[in-house]
């Protein structure tokens, strides 16, 4: 498994041996701190070394801007051996427009292998590399790397975005021209979370979470799952490069921990051993009022001793029928439809899908109980 | 040769405002299934009430598309197949994806026309080939798309561009936030959003600095104003965003756009068009402020909305009319509480709102009633114009 690693200026590129760069140029990158002139010379210094050397677009562009900046990236300089793409069109215009292989950045969505092989049938053997979402546990990235025939990278250590919106949103705080350069930190009122880190430059607003993700520990796991890359994202805290490139050359215990005692933030592991976002889904409804094919009815109002209203569901509801009355806590309660009025209050002998009625009365049966036929 | 008119695509959480917004004049609505969709908490369509859904719509002349816009895992695919073959035995007219594996699985069980939600965050013209590949004939633009730049890519591309025309919005690039996934352990991209966004965050600037600010909330998206640019543009569908929203503010959006939208197609132009009072009849919802976010230009400071709670509303929801009719009334389903001397007015479907007058309120079996219960049924005698699924609303005292 080989490191990844940001490539931000000559004096670091001494340090990098035994690594793939990335060279993030402003126009281009969400993050990139280099001109176009100043990533182009670089590159070609790290491709001098014997460097694979990448080209970061992961930047989402809204049409003009698309078109503008495209032009620039017809003479792809062919110092670089991939182009990064984030957007699906960024990644079409690629294919289309370039020669060189293709890196796709799926860390948004592509949690599933089918959209993986999406793209892997549309750019064919140009997709060298796919950059997968934190969002998945190692588990199915085993799987995956069996399956897909794909090379995958991982980020094992850097900070994880949260949020990035093309609103400036700390300027206006600031009381400073849109465009200004910002960084700064976030404490949310609703979450035991504290220092969100925040930037904001030409590309808009991004923020952090106050961990990073650290997946080092876990480093023999991931070469055992067949992962092929391992992105370190140390740009925020330069000072510990050499150490970044001290555990890419020998990732053993020492220079892990040498690592994990200079980084200045936090790790965590993320959703690396288990992803449970979607279980708490089932508690945001109430699982007694589900429907099913028998659902005949739901209650609207009742007046105690006298009647329920309802509306009806399903098939309809017939006079003299045997129903059960599942109220919003799950209780049951057989009723029998003795008598059945419509919502003029007039005796009828059914009602259909839709139509307002009454029912005798129940205990145990306000407004959103079901009723389902026995 | 009738004149070209954007489709109004409402949104539709359960099978009453489906109902209601189709009754409103929706040309089209959106609904989700109980998985797959981006509203995991709202109440969603089973298959009986999605069928039940279908027809009524169809029925009217309106179509019905379905959300499957989540960012699935592959144990979320399992079942797909088969839903997307009930979407197809149903008829439904589109659905509506933002994930290509699902885009694959639509092509191979369906197939059924496939829109790209906004969820995919498609901002260019190659975003929108990319998604033509794989079969979509319509695109839901992100929301930082202008709308002049928006029917440049459908001119170019020949795919069908939708936009947002009102409603909240995300701050974020759609689909490219991770908040309450991170945080609270909710996936957003599975209808798991905690709104982290709408929260006040402490902000300290490196250069010491200290703010306390709502600052990534945003203004509600109003873009009535824009209308004639939508026009102008031959956008094929305007889409109000909502689902898990009120029949209140289903039947006043709809009412309102349908209106715009109907003035445009009996006149060709906009020349008195009453758009204040359009806009007073939107502004009478709860809402976060108005914005025009990026649909003439990029959204900037002024678009966010730096506050708690929403702007309150001139309007409450009274309820809704489930029957009416000369021999039983009106038979009303009361979503609040009010009194004898309460201002309600029922919005008619098409024509100015109707008063009724909350003295004469009954109990459903006709028995005396002084006061209405949320989740209640209250009788008025009958009057002309009434009609079951019009929406009655609560006005608020001042």
């Amino acid at each position: 498994m080989k490191g990844v690693v940001y490539l931000i200026s000559h004096e670091e590129l001494a340090l990098w041996g035994h690594v793939d760069c990335i060279i993030a140029v402003k126009d281009f990158s969400r993050r990139g701190t280099l001109d176009w002139e100043s990533g182009i010379t670089l590159a070609h210094a790290a491709k001098a070394k014997g460097l694979n050397v990448f080209f970061e677009w992961d930047a989402l562009m809204e049409e003009p801007r698309f078109r503008d900046l495209t032009r620039k990236l017809k003479n792809f300089p062919a110092v670089f051996d991939a182009i990064r793409v984030r957007d699906a069109g960024a990644a079409w215009w690629a294919r289309e427009n370039l020669t060189c292989d293709i890196h796709l950045l799926l860390e948004a969505g592509h949690h599933n292998q089918m959209a993986i092989e999406s793209w892997k049938q549309r750019l064919g053997a140009r997709l060298t590399r796919t950059a997968l979402s934190p969002e998945l546990p190692l588990s199915v990235i085993r799987q995956w790397r069996q399956l897909l025939g794909v090379p995958l990278e991982v980020m094992a250590l850097g900070p994880l975005l949260l949020f990035h919106s093309p609103r400036p949103l700390l300027s206006s705080l600031a009381s400073a021209p849109e465009g200004t350069e910002w960084k700064a930190t976030g404490a949310s009122e609703e979450s035991p979370h504290k220092g969100f880190p925040l930037q904001e430059n030409a590309h808009g607003t991004l923020m952090f979470h106050p961990k990073d993700l650290g997946l080092l520990e876990r480093w023999d796991d991931m070469q055992a799952a067949g992962i092929d890359y391992a992105r370190i994202d140390h740009r925020l805290q330069s000072s510990v490069a050499p150490l970044v490139a001290n555990f890419t050359v020998t990732p053993d215990a020492e220079n892990r921990e040498a690592l994990k005692q200079a980084w200045n933030t936090e790790w965590m592991r993320g959703y690396w051993d288990v992803n449970k976002s979607d279980v708490l889904f089932n508690k945001l409804k109430n699982q007694h009022l589900g429907h099913d094919e028998r659902l005949c009815g739901e209650v609207l109002e009742g007046k105690r001793e006298s009647w329920l209203a309802i509306r009806v569901r399903g098939p309809g509801l017939l006079l003299g029928k045997d129903v059960r009355v599942i109220n919003p806590k799950g209780e049951e309660r057989n009723l029998k439809i003795s008598w059945l009025k419509d919502d003029a209050f007039n005796a009828v002998e059914s009602l259909s899908e839709g139509q307002v009625g009454f029912i005798p009365w129940s205990s145990g049966a306000p407004s959103r109980s079901k009723l389902h036929l026995n | 040769m009738e004149r070209f008119t954007p489709e109004l695509l409402a949104p539709a959480g359960n099978l009453d405002k489906l109902k209601t917004a189709v009754l409103y004049g929706a040309d089209a609505v959106y609904c989700a299934g109980q998985d797959y969709g981006l509203r995991a908490a709202a109440d969603n369509f089973t298959r009986e009430e999605l069928a039940v859904g279908v027809a009524f719509a169809h029925d009217r002349g309106a179509k019905v598309y379905v959300v499957l816009n989540g960012f699935l895992h592959d144990e979320d695919l399992t079942e797909l197949p088969d839903f997307i073959r009930y979407l197809k035995s149903l008829n439904v007219d589109a659905v509506i994806v933002s994930d290509p594996g699902v885009a694959l699985l639509v092509r191979e069980h369906g197939p059924i026309p496939l829109h790209v939600s906004t969820q995919a965050s498609v901002l260019n013209l190659a975003g929108v080939k990319a998604w033509q590949e794989l079969g979509a004939t319509r695109v839901v633009l992100g929301r930082e798309v202008g709308v002049h730049d928006a029917g440049g890519l459908q001119r170019l591309s020949g795919v069908e561009m939708e936009m947002f025309i009102h409603g909240a919005m995300c701050m974020a690039y759609s689909g490219h936030c991770v908040i309450s996934n991170f945080t609270q352990g909710r996936d957003s991209n599975r209808g798991g959003c905690a709104h982290s966004c709408r929260f006040s965050y402490d902000i300290k600037f490196d250069d010491g600095k200290n703010e306390s600010a709502f600052f990534m909330s945003s203004k509600d998206l109003e873009g009535l104003s824009v209308l004639p640019r939508f026009v102008q543009e031959g956008i094929v569908s305007l889409k109000v965003e909502g689902r898990m929203k009120s029949p209140l503010y289903a039947a006043t959006t709809t009412r309102v756009y349908r209106r715009a939208l109907d003035f445009w197609k009996e006149h060709g132009h906009w020349d008195n068009a009453p758009w204040n009072e359009w806009q007073e009849e939107l502004r009478r919802l709860p809402h976060r402020d108005a914005t025009e976010a990026s649909l003439v230009g990029p959204a900037g400071a002024d678009s966010i909305f730096d506050e708690r709670e929403h702007v309150d509303s001139l309007w409450g929801m009274a309820g809704v009319v489930l029957a009416a009719g000369p021999e039983r009334g009106i038979l009303l389903e009361c979503k609040q509480s009010f009194e004898q001397d309460a201002r309600l007015e029922a919005l008619t479907f098409a024509g100015d709102a109707i008063a009724l007058s909350a003295r004469e309120m009954l109990a459903p079996d006709y028995s005396a009633l002084t006061r209405s219960k949320p989740s209640s049924l209250v009788r008025f005698p009958w009057t002309p114009g009434l009609a079951a699924g019009q929406v009655v609303r609560l006005g608020k005292s001042v």
